[in-house]
């Protein structure tokens, strides 16, 4: 325990000067640019549908845009960036050289994942609720300097949001751990995303046993879904959880057993 | 602890059940020894240094260092070792500094251990830089110093001066032999520059297509050399000396117009010589050849 936390900061300091950080940087800032660019493109007609505070149809712009592909992929692009740094600079042999359980090494790796996720919502907000007050001041008849953002509807949505990612972070680290080729991992998300769009277009129920449809569920729901809400969240969420034990889990027990690095 | 840092019983290891690497080694390395370790290219090297610092499961036989067995005490025998598997293993996005650090914080070292390994390694200028600005020798020397970190016990170094000038590979050896003889530190190494090795072991070990085919002390290694090397003479007349030879010593041989003589031990030479002197013969040349490390090696590995 003495070493955990040593270890653990670590992994923040492996990721400074590559992509992965910029990544994180960019993520949280991309969508609310994209979608300010869109409202700003076309602000007489959102001025109108909006009505008198915009702040609601922004919010919704933005969270439907992050929860179809972009936050998925930012995820497994995260992911394999992480993981590859390891592969690429040949340090798996280093690391498993050194006074450090193999346990430890994974649970290091899960929870800088998880971190580097909140990161990214963290950043989110900021730039989100930046870009609402930057669209007022360009154009004031939108509105948005008049009213204030419902900051407990984005936090409750980034909450949800972090949580439907959980499944998709359990299944890309122990993709990105066994596949050195980055391409695989990438490769099985947009297979399962063209799947998950089948499943929207298909109207099938079954989508809530679907990883990489949940950051959609958590942010709309479909006309043909219908599930239960067990306690403080929905019935997928509490997938996304299981998904991630199962997945993490299982990593646990291949990474420490059968890994061995790049031989 | 015993007697052995390192010590393997019947080691034997494939990566498949049909293929063997290597076949019942009987690994012995000595406390405080520089111990070098050679073959050929695919005879096992690194798969056994692989296999000492436990980064290769499945194998039958034992590994015991520091007199305890690998499996069981995985992680306290990796905090008295520093090792540098073939390649240095490095982040080429950090500084050098960042990759000290990195290890430093695993270790749970202090941070001024950085700056001695730094300066032990001649780094303390370039600790700043991005690894990816370095060339081949500095990564080699950062690689070192991250293996020196701990202030290790036993040092497990595979081709430790690959990618170093000639200047650096002094220094490196240098502080090799500081290490070994201020500190006590058990070196394990293998190298190609045989030349390197032959200044720096006390030990060696001979693998060969995953056989140890020698292996021991400088001395025994220098005894064997001796028998394996010939003595090489030039006279004013090598057919007549031949013929004045031939009934004591039949072994030798006139080659490439030179008279060859199996090594036995100087006396012999002097005895020789003062025979063909006295038969009025007039020597031009006396020499032995074959007597460094890299033919006795070529010698023993080859068919």
């Amino acid at each position: 325990m003495a070493k955990f936390w040593p270890s653990l900061l670590t992994e923040f300091i492996k990721i400074r000067n590559s992509f992965a950080r910029w990544l994180i940087l960019l993520g949280g800032f991309m969508m609310p640019a994209f979608v300010a660019f869109v409202v700003f493109t076309k602000w007489k007609h959102i001025a109108g549908e909006a009505g008198d505070n915009p702040w609601g149809l922004f919010a919704e712009m933005s969270w439907k845009g992050m929860s179809f592909f972009y936050s998925v992929f930012f995820i497994v692009l995260l992911t394999c960036l992480y993981f590859n740094i390891e592969y690429k600079n040949n340090t798996w042999k280093h690391i498993f050289t050194l006074p450090i359980g193999k346990g430890q090494v994974y649970l290091n790796k899960v929870l800088s994942m998880i971190v580097f996720v909140v990161c990214y919502y963290m950043l989110f907000i900021p730039f989100w609720v930046a870009m609402g007050y930057l669209l007022g001041a360009i154009k004031p008849p939108l509105h948005f300097a008049c009213h204030a953002p419902d900051f407990a509807l984005l936090f409750r949505n980034c909450c949800h949001s972090l949580i439907s990612s959980l499944s998709i972070i359990g299944i890309h680290i122990w993709l990105s751990i066994r596949f050195k080729n980055m391409i695989i991992p990438i490769a099985v998300a947009v297979f399962c995303s063209i799947v998950m769009v089948a499943l929207f277009q298909g109207a099938a129920t079954e989508i809530k046993y679907f990883p990489y449809a949940y950051h959609y569920l958590s942010i709309a729901t479909p006309y043909f879904f219908h599930e239960y809400i067990w306690g403080p969240l929905p019935e997928h969420e509490w997938y996304s959880v299981g998904f991630f034990i199962l997945f993490c889990s299982w990593g646990y027990w291949d990474f420490t057993r059968n890994f061995a690095g790049d031989r | 602890m015993g007697k052995w840092v390192i010590e393997t019983d019947n080691l034997t290891f494939g990566y498949n059940k049909r293929t063997t690497v290597f076949d019942k080694i009987n690994l012995r390395v000595e406390t405080a020894a520089i111990y070098g370790f050679m073959g050929p290219n695919g005879a096992g090297k690194t798969t056994l240094i692989r296999l000492l610092l436990g980064l290769l499961p499945h194998h039958t036989g034992g590994i015991m260092l520091f007199g305890k067995p690998l499996k069981g005490h995985r992680l306290e025998i990796l905090s008295k070792t520093g090792c540098l598997v073939e390649q240095p293993s490095l982040y080429e996005n950090l500084t050098g500094r960042d990759n000290l650090s990195i290890t430093c914080m695993i270790r749970g070292l202090q941070k001024d251990s950085i700056d001695r390994v730094l300066h032990m390694t001649g780094l303390r200028d370039a600790a700043n830089k991005r690894v990816d600005a370095y060339s081949q020798g500095m990564k080699q020397r950062l690689g070192l110093a991250i293996a020196l970190l701990p202030q290790p016990e036993l040092l497990i170094l595979d081709e430790p001066v690959n990618g170093l000038d000639p200047l650096g590979i002094i220094e490196i050896r240098e502080l090799l032999i500081h290490l070994n003889k201020e500190y006590g530190t058990t070196i394990f190494l293998s190298s190609h520059l045989l030349s390197e090795l032959e200044k720096l072991v006390t030990h060696t070990g001979i693998l060969r297509k995953g056989e140890l085919i020698f292996q021991g002390s400088a001395a025994e290694l220098e005894a064997i050399q001796q028998q394996q090397s010939t003595v090489m003479i030039n006279t004013d007349n090598n057919q007549g000396c031949l013929q004045l030879l031939k009934q004591d010593y039949p072994a030798v041989s006139l080659v490439a117009d030179r008279l060859h003589v199996p090594y036995e031990d100087k006396e012999t030479i002097g005895d020789l010589c003062q025979r063909m002197v006295l038969a009025g013969f007039r020597l031009y040349e006396v020499k032995t050849g074959d007597h460094d490390l890299e033919n006795i090696f070529m010698k023993l590995t080859s068919n």
